[in-house]
């Protein structure tokens, strides 16, 4: 199986071809009831997740809460 | 007071950011005895899965105002709400769109680009504005029922800088909530906010960076609760020159008779 690589939060990430975000999320530990994501710009439902095949050079975003004014 | 169909008892948002630490961000909150406090979102660090500040906002009874901090034109502040509501899980958003990094002020045009997007998407918007009554206009024309007016520049503490303004907003925008959002420098700004009739405060620098947070929290809570006070009861209106207090009819050594 190939890799592709994306650009997430800002940095270069290598995984293997035909990798969900449901996928991503487990190889990074992350609960997803606390992150939210966007992809190329486009918000993804957490009820896609499972559904989302990570492309070559997609931009991804992943964040959280922080504190804020 | 109701928020977008929700009975809040207290009158005081609270900012979440710059406390000396997660405790005392904890125990400012209880003590300011807030029930809407706002919050932002960052990118997630790797280095560690855990989230203390999702712990923290966990054991507080509060209401989450998620802003949209940062943005600069009306498609990240949108892309950014979209976000909030996903890890929030909540449709409301305080809408920041910043004109320059040197002012903070509202860009006021992107804004209400925002405005009409999110409101159209289902976004109960909190919208970061000017004191400028065509502008809040046009954003209640666009379906706001809250309004969030600087009193002066982000995290100054100048207080409010325009009173005409915000007495003008008062006056002509009667049904809708108002907030100040922006500027309180000390509890007495604040007081000056409900005295006016305004709906609430939303502040964070003037507590978080106060000597002692806590007990910052408690005043500011006083003060906004004293300003509501005494707006109800009705303060009575200036005079230009002294009008006695004291009854002068029948005083001693008076010339006039019984």
């Amino acid at each position: 199986m190939h890799n592709i690589s994306i650009i997430l939060n800002g940095i270069s990430y290598s995984l293997q071809e035909r990798t969900t975000l449901h996928d991503l999320l487990n190889n990074l530990g992350f609960n997803k009831g606390n992150i939210a994501i966007a992809i190329n710009n486009n918000i993804i439902p957490k009820a896609k997740y499972l559904e989302v095949w990570l492309q070559e050079n997609d931009k991804v975003e992943l964040v959280t809460a922080f504190q804020g004014g | 007071m109701k928020l977008d169909n929700i009975e809040l008892s207290s009158r005081f948002l609270l900012g979440t950011a710059a406390y000396p630490s997660l405790d005392i961000l904890q125990n400012a909150i209880i003590s300011a005895e807030s029930e809407v406090i706002t919050v932002s979102l960052t990118r997630v660090k790797f280095a560690s899965q855990d989230n203390q500040f999702f712990e923290v906002l966990n054991k507080l009874p509060c209401r989450l105002l998620p802003n949209t901090a940062g943005c600069y034109c009306a498609l990240d502040a949108i892309n950014t709400a979209k976000l909030a509501r996903e890890v929030f899980n909540t449709s409301w958003i305080k809408l920041e769109v910043i004109a320059d990094d040197y002012t903070l002020q509202p860009n006021c045009l992107e804004l209400i680009k925002a405005t009409d997007v999110l409101i159209k998407d289902g976004f109960t918007v909190f919208p970061y504005c000017t004191d400028d009554f065509s502008i809040c206009q046009e954003l209640v024309n666009l379906g706001c029922k809250i309004l969030m007016p600087m009193g002066s520049p982000i995290g100054s503490g100048q207080g409010l800088l325009n009173l005409f303004n915000l007495r003008l907003l008062r006056d002509k925008l009667p049904s809708i909530n108002l907030i100040v959002d922006a500027g309180i420098g000390c509890p007495s700004d604040a007081s000056q906010v409900m005295e006016l009739g305004f709906d609430a405060v939303l502040l964070n620098s003037a507590v978080s960076h106060a000597v002692n947070p806590i007990a910052m929290a408690e005043a500011f809570k006083l003060a906004i609760k004293a300003g509501r006070i005494a707006y109800e009861a009705g303060i009575m209106p200036k005079r230009d020159f002294a009008v006695a207090s004291t009854p002068y009819f029948n005083r001693p050594f008076s010339k006039q008779g019984i």
